[in-house]
C-alpha cells in the first residue's frame, strides 16, 4: 500500500523536539498537569481520545480554555508514537498557556497516540482533499468541547483554538464553524500543504475563500518567512482569499527562523517571537495573558530602575522554562529559555557569570525566585 | 554484525521432528501443553517461538485459533496456519505461543458445538474459551525462557472474543489484548448480536486489561454496528479499549488478520510502544538510516517515514536492499513543496521464505541500480556496505 499522505506537516520540528523532550515530561510546581481519556460522541458513535490538561496550580474558578492542536507527521504509522507531551505541542508550548492562565487542552486525535483510530483524514490527493482533512481534524477537536466543558475548572464561554501547522489548519477550520465560545483563532504556520500533490495550488484560494466566508472569529496568523512548507507567495494566497472573503485577520511574518521557519516556529528563538505577537492580540481582544502591570511588581521586587523596564518585559513575554540570573551588585543579568527550568537555571547562571562575577538566579518562569 | 547473523542454536523440538529454522535467527519448538482446566488434565497442541539468541525470561504473545465467526468454524485449524505470526512477534521480542483450544486440530478434549442464541450458551463458550487460554499461558509460564507477568493475547474473530472474554478476568500478568475483528454468530443464524452485546458489557465491568480492537468498515460479518455496539458496551462498562475502524487501509471485510496484517501489526506495534512492552521503535529506523549513513534531514525525516510505513510494520519473511547510487540520486530541492527524495531502498514483504524476499528486494533495486545489496532481513541489520 503506497498512500504517501505525506504533508510533511512539523515532522522536522518532531524529529528535533522529540528527541530532546524523551527527558522530561514533567512541569514545574507551578502547573498542574493532568492526562486522561476523554469519552467523546462524533457522528452519534462513542470516541475516546486521550487529552492533556495544563493549568496553574494556583487557579481558582472556571478557567478559560485554550484548545492546542497538533500537526501531522508525514507518515501515518508515526502518528501513533506521537506524543502531546513531548514532540508537539510539547509540554513547554502548553505551559506557556497555562502561565498565562488558560486552562491548555491538548487532545490527540483520531489516530494518534492512544486515541481511537485511525487517523480519518487519508482521502487521496486531489482539490478537495486538504479540506476534507481539516473537517475531519476540526470534527475531533469540536467533539472535545464538549467533554471538556463539563469540567468545573472549564469556562467554555471563553475559549480559543490554536495549533502548529496541521493543526492551524485545524484550528482554522474549526474557526469558521463559529462554535459557541470560540474567541479567537491563533495559527501557526498551518495551511495547506503536501508535497507532490498539485492539486493543492488549486483548491488553496477555493478553501480559504471558503473558510474565510464562514469564519467570525478574529484570527492571528504567524509565519516565519523560511517556511518551507509555505513559500510566501502561497502565504500571500491564503491571506488574499481568506481576508478578502471577510474573515478578521492578522498576519504577522517573521524574518527567517532557523534552516526551515515552519519547523522554526517552534523552537525557542521561534516562540519567543510569535509569543509577544500572541500577548498583543490576546490584549487587544480582551482575552487572558499575563498582565503589563506584572513589569512594574517584578521592578519593584527585584529593586531595579526603570531602565530596566524593556529587559524585564521581554523576561516576562518570553517562552518557559525559563530563568532570570543577575550579578549582586544588580548590574548585569541575563535569562535563558530552556526544557526545564533546571537546565535554565544553569544556562542562565553559567551565562551571566561569564565575567568572573557571582550571579544569582532572582525569577524562574513568571515569579521570584524561592516563591514557588 | 555478519557474525552475529550466522550465530544461531540448533532448534530442539519436542517431538522429536527434524530440526530446521525459518529464519537463521529463530528457534520453533512443535508443543503439546499439558494443561489442568476444571479438575482434567489434557493436552492442547501448538508451539513456541523464540529468538534464538535472546536471554533470560522472554514476555509471552499468545495466538489462538480464530479466522472463524462460529464456535464450529475452523474445524480444520492447524497450528503451523499461525507460524508466520508466531514468527513476527518473536522477531519482535516476545516468546511466541500458538495454542489450538480444546477440541481443535490435534488438541484433546470436547469438539466445539454449535451455539444457541441464548446468554448460558455464550456465556458457556466464552468461559470455556478463556479457559484454554488462561491454561496454555499457566503451562507455558512453568518454562524457564517465559516472563509470565508480561503476557498479551491476540486474536481474530472467534479467537478475539476469547481473548476479551479472558481480559475480563484480569489475569496476573496480562498486559494487553488484541483483538481483530472480533466477534462471533451462530451457526444457526439465530439472532446473537444482543447477546453478544450483553456478553462484552459483562467483559467491560470486569476487564481492566487494556484492549486494542481492531474493525473494518467494509465487514460483512461484524458489520460497523456491531462493532460500535460491542465497543460502547463495553465503554460504559468500564472497559479499556482502543477502537480502531479501519476505512481505507486495511478495509478489507472480516479477514483483517490474513489480509490486511502490515495494517493490524502498524496498530499492534504502536500499541505495545504506548504500553512498554517489546517491538521495534523509531529508534530502530533511526539506527538504519545511520547506518546507511545518510547526513541530510529532509532525506532522513523521508526515509525513517518511508521505513516506518513501508518495511518495518510489515509481515515477514521480509528484506530490505540498498543502491548508494539511487541515494546519490536526489539532489535536494530549493523548498520541500513540490519535490520528495526518493527513497534509495527497495524492499519485499510478506514472502514465503527469506531467500524470496531477498531476491524481490534485490530484484526491484536492480531494475535501476547497480550496486544493490541487502541491509535487513525481516528486522536484522544485515549490511556491511561501507
Amino acid at each position: 500500500m503506497i498512500s504517501q499522505l505525506c504533508t510533511k506537516a512539523v515532522a522536522a520540528a518532531m524529529a528535533v523536539i522529540m528527541s530532546l523532550a524523551l527527558t522530561t515530561s514533567a512541569v514545574s510546581g507551578d502547573l498542574i498537569q493532568e492526562w486522561q481519556y476523554l469519552r467523546v460522541a462524533i457522528d452519534g458513535k462513542a470516541v475516546r481520545l486521550e487529552a492533556m490538561f495544563v493549568k496553574r496550580a494556583d487557579a481558582r474558578g472556571k478557567l478559560p480554555i485554550v484548545f492546542f492542536n497538533h500537526g501531522r507527521p508525514a507518515f501515518n504509522e508515526m502518528t501513533l508514537d506521537h506524543s502531546l507531551t513531548g514532540n508537539d505541542p510539547g509540554i513547554t508550548l502548553l505551559a506557556d498557556m497555562a502561565r498565562r492562565g488558560w486552562l491548555a487542552v491538548a487532545i490527540h486525535r483520531r489516530g494518534f497516540g492512544l486515541s481511537d483510530g485511525p487517523m480519518q483524514s487519508d482521502a487521496p490527493c486531489a482539490v478537495d482533499t486538504y479540506m476534507s482533512w481539516m473537517n475531519a481534524d476540526a470534527d475531533d477537536i469540536q467533539a472535545s468541547i464538549a467533554a471538556v466543558a463539563r469540567r468545573p475548572d472549564a469556562d467554555p464561554t471563553r475559549m480559543i483554538a490554536m495549533g502548529g501547522s496541521a493543526g492551524g489548519a485545524a484550528s482554522l477550520a474549526l474557526g469558521a464553524r463559529n462554535p459557541p465560545g470560540l474567541m479567537a483563532v491563533v495559527n501557526i504556520a498551518g495551511g495547506e500543504h503536501w508535497a507532490g500533490c498539485a492539486a493543492l495550488r488549486d483548491s488553496i484560494p477555493i478553501d480559504f475563500r471558503n473558510l474565510g466566508s464562514r469564519s467570525r472569529v478574529p484570527n492571528l496568523w504567524l509565519f516565519a518567512k523560511n517556511d518551507q512548507n509555505h513559500p510566501l507567495d502561497q502565504i500571500e494566497v491564503m491571506r488574499a482569499a481568506f481576508a478578502g472573503a471577510g474573515a478578521d485577520l492578522k498576519l504577522v511574518l517573521f524574518e527567517p527562523i532557523g534552516e526551515d521557519g515552519h519547523s522554526g516556529m517552534y523552537s525557542i528563538a521561534g516562540r519567543t517571537q510569535w509569543l509577544v505577537e500572541l500577548d498583543n492580540f490576546l490584549r487587544a481582544h480582551n482575552l487572558p495573558t499575563w498582565p503589563l502591570s506584572s513589569v512594574d511588581t517584578a521592578l519593584q521586587t527585584l529593586q531595579w530602575p526603570q531602565s530596566w523596564r524593556a529587559y524585564v518585559q521581554a523576561y516576562l513575554a518570553a517562552p518557559g522554562e525559563k530563568a532570570l540570573a543577575r550579578t549582586l551588585n544588580k548590574q548585569n543579568a541575563n535569562y535563558q529559555t530552556a526544557l526545564t527550568l533546571d537546565d535554565a537555571r544553569k544556562q542562565a547562571l553559567s551565562v551571566c557569570q561569564q565575567k568572573g562575577e557571582r550571579c544569582v538566579i532572582v525569577m524562574e518562569n513568571d515569579r521570584p525566585a524561592g516563591s514557588q | 554484525m555478519k557474525g552475529a547473523r550466522l550465530f544461531f542454536l540448533a532448534a530442539v523440538f519436542a517431538c522429536g521432528a527434524t530440526p530446521s529454522a525459518w529464519s537463521d535467527e529463530l528457534t520453533e519448538t512443535p508443543t503439546t501443553f499439558p494443561v489442568t482446566i476444571g479438575g482434567t488434565t489434557l493436552r492442547l497442541e501448538g508451539f513456541v517461538i523464540r529468538k534464538s539468541d535472546a536471554r533470560g525470561r522472554l514476555p509471552i504473545a499468545l495466538l489462538t485459533n480464530g479466522g472463524a465467526a462460529t464456535a464450529t468454524g475452523g474445524a480444520a485449524a492447524t497450528s503451523a496456519a499461525y507460524a508466520h505470526y508466531a514468527r513476527d512477534l518473536a522477531r519482535r521480542g516476545w516468546l511466541a505461543v500458538v495454542t489450538l483450544r480444546r477440541g481443535f486440530g490435534s488438541s484433546e478434549g470436547p469438539k466445539p458445538t454449535p451455539l444457541a442464541c441464548q446468554a448460558a450458551s455464550f456465556d458457556a463458550w466464552a468461559t470455556a474459551a478463556a479457559d484454554d487460554l488462561q491454561a496454555t499461558i499457566d503451562s507455558v509460564s512453568q518454562r524457564p525462557d517465559a516472563d509470565a507477568g508480561r503476557v498479551i493475547v491476540i486474536g481474530s474473530e472467534i479467537a478475539g472474543v476469547a481473548a476479551v472474554a479472558l481480559s475480563a478476568r484480569n489475569p496476573r500478568g496480562l498486559l494487553g489484548v488484541v483483538s481483530v475483528s472480533g466477534g462471533l454468530v451462530s451457526e444457526t443464524s439465530c439472532p446473537m448480536n444482543d447477546i453478544l452485546v450483553d456478553g462484552y458489557r459483562k467483559f467491560g465491568t470486569g476487564s481492566r486489561v487494556p484492549n486494542l480492537w481492531i474493525y473494518s468498515r467494509s465487514d460483512k460479518i461484524f458489520a460497523p454496528d456491531l462493532a460500535d455496539r460491542l465497543h460502547t458496551a463495553f465503554l460504559d462498562a468500564g472497559g479499556d479499549v482502543k477502537f480502531v475502524m479501519f476505512f481505507h487501509d486495511g478495509n478489507v471485510g472480516t479477514p483483517i488478520f490474513g489480509q490486511a496484517t502490515a495494517a493490524w501489526y502498524a496498530q499492534m506495534d504502536g500499541f505495545l510502544r504506548a504500553k512498554n512492552l517489546p517491538t521495534w521503535g523509531v529508534a530502530d529506523i533511526k539506527d538504519v538510516v545511520d547506518r546507511l549513513k545518510i547526513a541530510d534531514r529532509m532525506e532522513r525525516d523521508d526515509l525513517q517515514g518511508h521505513l516506518a510505513q513501508h518495511y518495518f510494520s510489515s509481515p515477514g519473511e521480509k528484506a530490505l536492499a540498498f543502491s548508494p547510487t539511487l541515494q546519490a540520486a536526489w539532489v535536494r530541492p530549493q523548498n520541500k513543496t513540490f519535490a520528495e527524495p526518493r527513497p534509495p531502498v527497495t524492499y519485499q514483504t510478506g514472502s514465503k521464505t527469506l531467500d524470496d524476499a531477498r531476491a524481490g528486494a534485490l530484484a526491484s533495486c536492480q531494475k535501476v541500480a547497480q550496486d544493490c545489496a541487502i541491509v535487513m532481513e525481516n528486522l536484522h541489520w544485515v549490511g556491511d556496505l561501507r
